[in-house]
C-alpha cells in the first residue's frame, strides 16, 4: 500500500578512528541495525528490503552489501539494494527507502550507512583514484584540492577572509563537544588547525577519517503510528541532482550551482517557501568548511555571499533560527558512507526531540544534505518534517 | 541507541590486495582531443544544436543531448577562474606545492583544468594575490608529447 | 458502500522504449558514448526527448568500468545532467524495479535506466569478458572466509551442477542437448555471443567447473542496455509502447553460509514470482511466453517449475536462447526485460510474458532474482 515514509528508528555506533576501531564493518553494521530497530520498536523479521551503502575501491569487497547483509540476521529472501554513488550513497539510502514506501514497493525498509574508510592502507591514495582518470587524475587533483577550488573563487568574490572560513571549522567543533558521537571536537590544537594543506584550506577546515556506521528504518507511516514509541517524522522532500563529470563542468565556483537547483525542486516538493523562515534546523555535508557557507546560500537560506555573516550573527549556532550542523558535521566524524547518512540521522533525532547533540527547541523542520563525486557532481537533499503533535 | 564496546581482546587484520590490469578506451572524443594536443593543437566542440561547447572535447551534448560532430581548433589561451595551491599533495601525485587552475579557454564555455606553472610559490599569500580570477594565462606545450592530458606542461601567465 | 481501488491502480507503468547496443572490440567508444548511444537510442524508440526525463538510473559496477564512481562519467550521458541520477550496484532488472518504484511514488513521471556491462578489458570475447568477471566475483566474495577457499560466481555453480547430477535431478545428456539448443536458438538472433553448434560440439567443449563445461556457463559478453519507462498518460501517449509492466517481485536467494543455497537455489525466483503473480492478478496458466535466467542448464527445470511455467513449450522460453547465447553480466537483466518486452510488441493485446532475470556476482547464492509480468498492448 502507498503510504508516506517515516523515519521511525536510528542507530548509531560510536565513532572512532579507523585505527582505534576494534569491531569488523560486518559487526558495527549489525550493530547499528539492533540500535535502529530497537529505537523503532521494531523486529528484524518485519524489515522487507534493506538498502547497504557503499563506495567501491574502499572495501575488502565489491558490492559490499552482499557479504555486509547476512550479518544482520534478517529474514531469508530480503531484498538488498546495493547503492553506489561515491559520496551521496549515503544521502541516496534513506531517499530511496522513502520512494519505495510511497510506491507501496515496501513497508519497512532498514538503511545501512557502513564504515567505509577503515579498509585502505593509504586512504588518501584511493580518494584520489575518485577523480576523473585520464584528463584530471594527472594533474594532481585529490580530494582535498577539488575541495579547495570553491573557497578560493568564493573569498574573491565577496571578500571573504581566511578567518571567515576558519569560523565554520571552530563553530562546528563548538557543536560538537556536546556529540558523542563526534570524533573530533575545540580540543583540536589551533597549531594544527592553522597548517595550510592546499589554499585556502588549512588542516582545521578539513574533515577527519572515522570509523563508525549508522542505520535508519524507513516505516510506511500508517505502521508506524502503530508500533514506533517515537513522534513521527515525514520525509516530505527527497531529490538528488547530477552536474557534468569534468571539475571545468562547474563554470563558477564561487557558488555551489546545482545545489540552487536541487532546493528549488526539493521544495517544491515539500512546499518550502521561505527556507530560512520554514526550515529550524540543517546539517549539510561540509568536509571542508567553507563549503557550509556556499551551502546555506544554495540552499537559498540568504543571499550569495551573505552566509558568513549569518555565523557571525550567531544565527548558525546553537541558539540562532538557522542552527547548522549542530552535530558538528563531517569536520568532527566523517566514517565514510555513515558520515553521508549522518546528516538524515542528525535532523531525524532533532525532530523527534531526541537529539543526542544540542538540541533544537521545538524543531518541526529540517534539510539534511550530502554530496560526492568529482568536484561535488552530486547532491542530494532531504527534507524532513514532524507530523506527530 | 547508543552503543558500548565489549571487545576484550585485539582484533586480528587481514592484508587484502586487489589487483587488476585495465586497457581503458579513450573513445572518439577525447582520443581526437589527445592527439590533437600532442600536435601542439587545442581542440574542442560545439554544439551545433544549442551552441554550448565542450574543451576536453565531447562528442554528445549532456545539456540538449545532441549528437556534436563540430570540433573548433582554439587558441591556448583563456582567464583563470579559480586556482588553489596544493602545499599537501599525495602519493604518487606531482611534487608540492604546485598550482592547480581552472581555465577559462577563449571562446568557449567550458573550464579546463590544469597545472598553473611559472608563479613563485615561496610566499603563499603574494602567489594566491597572483592568482585570481581574470588572470590571463597561455599553455605551454611539454617538450615529449604522448597524446595525455599532460602534453601541455601547463598554463603560464601570458606576459602583457 | 460503494468500493473504490486503492491509488495503485493508477500506477500504469510502461516500457516506452529500449535499446540494446552489442559492443565489439572495435567499437571506438569512450564507455559515457556508448551508454549516450544506448541511451540515446532507447530515447528515440520512445518518441520521448532527454528534458521529459526526470529520473535516471544506472546499473553499473566500478570494477568492470576501471573506475572509480564510474557513474560520475556516465551520468550526464545517461540523461542525468540536473537531473535526479542513482546508481544500483547490481543487476539491471533490480535498477529497474527502483526506477519502476520512482514513478510509482510519483517522483516522476519518466524514467531512464541504463545497464552497462562494458568491461574495460580492451577485448569483448567470451574468454576475455569472463575473465574479468570471475576476477571481479572472487573480489565479491567475502575476504577473510570464501575468497582465500576459491569462490567465484561460476564455482558456485559447479558446486550446484555436480550436486543435481549426484542426486539424479539432471542428466549430463541433457544439460548438453539443452546447451546446443539454447546456443542454436540464439544464433539465429543478431545479439548472440554464441555461432550455432552440434550436440557433439557442446558434449566434447572443455570442461570449465566440472561437471560444467564452458558452453553450459553463460555466454559471457559486453553491452549496454537503455529502457524508458513511463507512468500513466505519459506512457500511452507515446507512439509505440512495447509493453504494460502489471506485475513484479523480487527476492534475494541466500548467502553463501546457509545450506538452502543448494537445497533450494530457485526458492527466491519462487517468492519473486509469487508477488509478481499476486500484483498483477494474473495465474500462471495465463503466461504465454517467459525470458528466464537459467544460469545453468542443471538450474533450468527447478527454476521453471519455481517461476510456475513448466506448461510452456519450449518455443515460448527464452526463443533467443538466454544466458547460453548471451549472458552480459550486470546488464543481462535489462537484456532479459527487452527480450520479453519486444515479445510482447509483437504479441496481441492482452498477451503475458514473464521476465525472470538473476544477477551471476556470486553465483546463486546472494543472488537478487527479479520478475515482470509484461503485458502485451
Amino acid at each position: 500500500m502507498k503510504d508516506h515514509a517515516v523515519i521511525s528508528g536510528v542507530g548509531f555506533t560510536s565513532a572512532t578512528s579507523p585505527r582505534r576501531q576494534p569491531l569488523s564493518k560486518d559487526e558495527l553494521c549489525r550493530q547499528a541495525a539492533d540500535l535502529a530497530l530497537e529505537h523503532a520498536g521494531v523486529k528484524r523479521s518485519d524489515i522487507d528490503t534493506v538498502i547497504i551503502g557503499d563506495i567501491a575501491g574502499f572495501e575488502a569487497s565489491s558490492v559490499s552489501a552482499l557479504t555486509i547483509a547476512p550479518f544482520l540476521g534478517l529474514p531469508e529472501y530480503t531484498n538488498i539494494i546495493p547503492i553506489s554513488t561515491g559520496g551521496t550513497s549515503g544521502g541516496h539510502l534513506a531517499n530511496q527507502a522513502a520512494a519505495l514506501v510511497r510506491a507501496g514497493y515496501a513497508e519497512r525498509v532498514l538503511c545501512i550507512a557502513p564504515n567505509t574508510f577503515d579498509g585502505p592502507v593509504d586512504l588518501q591514495a584511493v580518494i584520489n583514484t575518485n577523480s576523473p582518470m585520464i584528463m584530471e587524475q594527472p594533474l594532481g587533483m585529490g580530494a582535498v584540492h577539488m575541495g579547495a577550488f570553491f573557497p578560493g573563487a568564493y573569498q574573491q568574490r565577496y571578500g571573504v577572509t581566511d578567518d571567515q572560513l576558519m569560523a565554520v571549522g571552530a563553530k562546528n567543533r563548538r557543536h560538537a563537544d556536546h556529540n558523542p558521537f563526534a570524533h573530533i571536537t575545540s580540543s583540536l590544537a589551533d597549531e594544527h588547525a592553522q597548517r595550510m594543506v592546499s589554499t585556502p584550506l588549512r588542516l582545521g577546515m578539513v574533515c577527519p577519517v572515522s570509523s563508525g556506521a549508522i542505520a535508519l528504518v524507513v516505516t510506511a507511516e500508517s505502521l508506524a503510528v502503530e508500533e514506533s514509541p517515537n513522534p513521527l517524522v515525514r520525509i516530505t522532500g527527497a531529490s538528488s541532482i547530477s552536474d557534468g563529470y569534468l571539475g571545468g563542468k562547474r563554470r563558477d565556483f564561487s557558488k555551489f550551482e546545482v545545489v540552487e537547483h536541487l532546493a528549488r525542486k526539493v521544495y517544491r516538493e515539500a512546499g518550502i517557501i521561505d527556507a530560512r523562515r520554514d526550515l529550524d534546523v540543517l546539517e549539510l555535508f561540509v568536509p571542508y568548511a567553507p563549503m557550509e557557507y556556499l551551502l546555506q546560500e544554495a540552499f537559498l537560506i540568504c543571499g550569495w555571499g551573505e552566509a558568513p555573516g549569518l555565523l557571525e550573527e550567531g544565527a548558525t549556532s546553537h541558539g540562532g533560527d538557522i542552527p547548522t550542523n549542530l552535530s558538528g558535521g563531517p569536520l568532527c566524524a566523517n566514517p565514510g558512507v555513515a558520515g553521508q547518512m549522518a546528516p538524515i540521522a542528525h535532523v531525524a533525532l532533532q525532530l523527534m526531540g531526541q537529539s543526542p547533540t544540542q538540541q533544537a527547541e521545538g524543531a518541526k523542520r529540517g534539510l539534511a544534505h550530502s554530496t560526492g563525486g568529482t568536484f561535488f557532481q552530486f547532491h542530494t537533499a532531504t527534507i524532513m518534517e514532524r507530523v506527530s503533535a | 541507541m547508543t552503543a558500548t564496546d565489549t571487545t576484550t581482546e585485539a582484533a586480528l587484520v587481514h592484508d587484502v590486495h586487489w589487483k587488476i590490469d585495465y586497457r581503458v578506451k579513450l573513445g572518439r572524443a577525447w582520443s581526437r582531443f589527445m592527439r590533437g594536443l600532442q600536435k601542439q593543437e587545442l581542440w574542442g566542440t560545439r554544439c551545433e544544436s544549442c551552441q554550448r561547447s565542450y574543451v576536453p572535447a565531447q562528442d554528445y551534448c549532456e545539456a540538449c543531448y545532441e549528437k556534436i560532430t563540430n570540433w573548433v581548433q582554439l587558441e591556448p589561451t583563456g582567464t583563470l577562474r579559480a586556482a588553489t595551491i596544493v602545499y599537501q599533495g599525495f602519493e604518487g601525485g606531482p611534487e608540492a606545492p604546485y598550482v592547480v587552475g581552472a581555465v577559462e579557454i577563449d571562446g568557449t564555455h567550458s573550464l579546463l583544468m590544469h597545472f598553473i606553472g611559472g608563479v613563485d610559490l615561496s610566499d603563499s599569500d603574494a602567489a594566491r594575490a597572483v592568482l585570481r580570477d581574470g588572470l590571463r594565462v597561455r599553455a605551454v606545450w611539454s617538450d615529449e608529447r604522448t597524446a595525455a592530458i599532460t602534453d601541455i606542461k601547463h598554463f603560464a601567465v601570458e606576459q602583457a | 458502500m460503494p468500493h473504490y481501488s486503492s491509488p495503485s491502480v493508477q500506477d500504469e507503468l510502461y516500457i516506452a522504449g529500449s535499446s540494446w547496443l552489442k559492443l565489439e572490440d572495435d567499437s571506438g567508444l569512450q564507455l559515457d558514448e556508448a551508454v549516450f548511444e544506448a541511451c540515446s537510442a532507447a530515447l528515440r524508440n520512445a518518441g520521448i526527448k532527454r528534458h521529459q526525463v526526470a529520473l535516471s538510473i544506472t546499473s553499473s559496477l566500478d570494477l568492470y568500468d576501471a573506475r572509480s564512481i564510474s557513474n560520475a562519467l556516465t551520468a550526464p550521458a545517461a540523461a542525468g545532467y540536473l537531473n535526479d541520477e542513482l546508481r544500483v550496484e547490481g543487476d539491471g532488472a533490480a535498477a529497474f524495479l527502483v526506477a519502476a518504484a520512482g514513478l510509482a511514488s510519483g517522483q516522476a513521471d519518466i524514467a531512464i535506466v541504463v545497464a552497462s556491462s562494458a568491461p574495460e578489458v580492451g577485448y569483448t570475447s567470451e574468454a576475455a569478458v569472463r575473465g574479468l568477471q570471475e576476477h571481479v566475483s572472487s573480489y565479491t566474495f567475502d575476504a577473510h572466509t570464501s575468497r582465500p577457499v576459491g569462490l567465484t560466481a561460476n564455482t558456485v555453480l559447479g558446486l550446484h551442477a555436480a550436486n543435481r547430477l549426484d542426486v539424479g535431478r539432471v542428466s549430463w545428456a541433457k544439460m548438453v542437448e539443452s546447451t546446443a539448443a539454447d546456443i542454436n536458438r540464439g544464433a539465429a538472433s543478431g545479439r548472440a555471443q554464441r555461432a550455432a553448434t552440434t550436440i557433439d560440439a557442446v558434449a566434447s567443449a572443455p570442461v570449465a567447473m566440472a561437471p560444467l563445461n564452458e558452453l553450459m556457463l553463460p555466454a559471457s559478453s559486453a553491452g549496454i542496455g537503455a529502457i524508458v519507462i513511463a507512468a500513466g498518460v505519459a506512457g500511452r501517449r507515446c507512439p509505440d509502447p512495447l509493453a504494460r509492466v502489471t506485475g513484479w517481485g523480487s527476492a534475494v536467494s541466500p548467502s553463501p553460509g546457509r545450506t538452502s543455497w543448494l537445497t533450494n537455489p530457485a526458492g527466491a525466483a519462487g517468492k519473486a514470482a509469487r508477488d509478481a503473480y499476486r500484483r498483477s492478478g494474473r495465474r500462471a496458466e495465463e503466461i504465454g511466453y517467459a525470458e528466464m535466467t537459467d544460469l545453468t542448464p542443471a538450474m533450468t527445470d527447478e527454476l521453471a517449475e519455481a517461476l510456475q511455467i513448466r506448461h510452456l513449450a519450449a518455443s515460448e522460453r527464452n526463443r533467443t536462447g538466454g544466458v547460453r547465447s548471451n549472458h552480459p553480466g550486470i546488464a543481462n537483466g535489462l537484456l532479459r526485460i527487452i527480450e520479453g518486452a519486444e515479445l510482447a510488441r509483437e504479441r496481441t493485446a492482452g498477451h503475458n510474458a514473464l521476465v525472470h532475470a538473476a544477477d551471476n556476482l556470486m553465483g546463486l547464492t546472494s543472488s537478487t532474482s527479479s520478475v515482470l509480468i509484461l503485458e502485451s498492448l
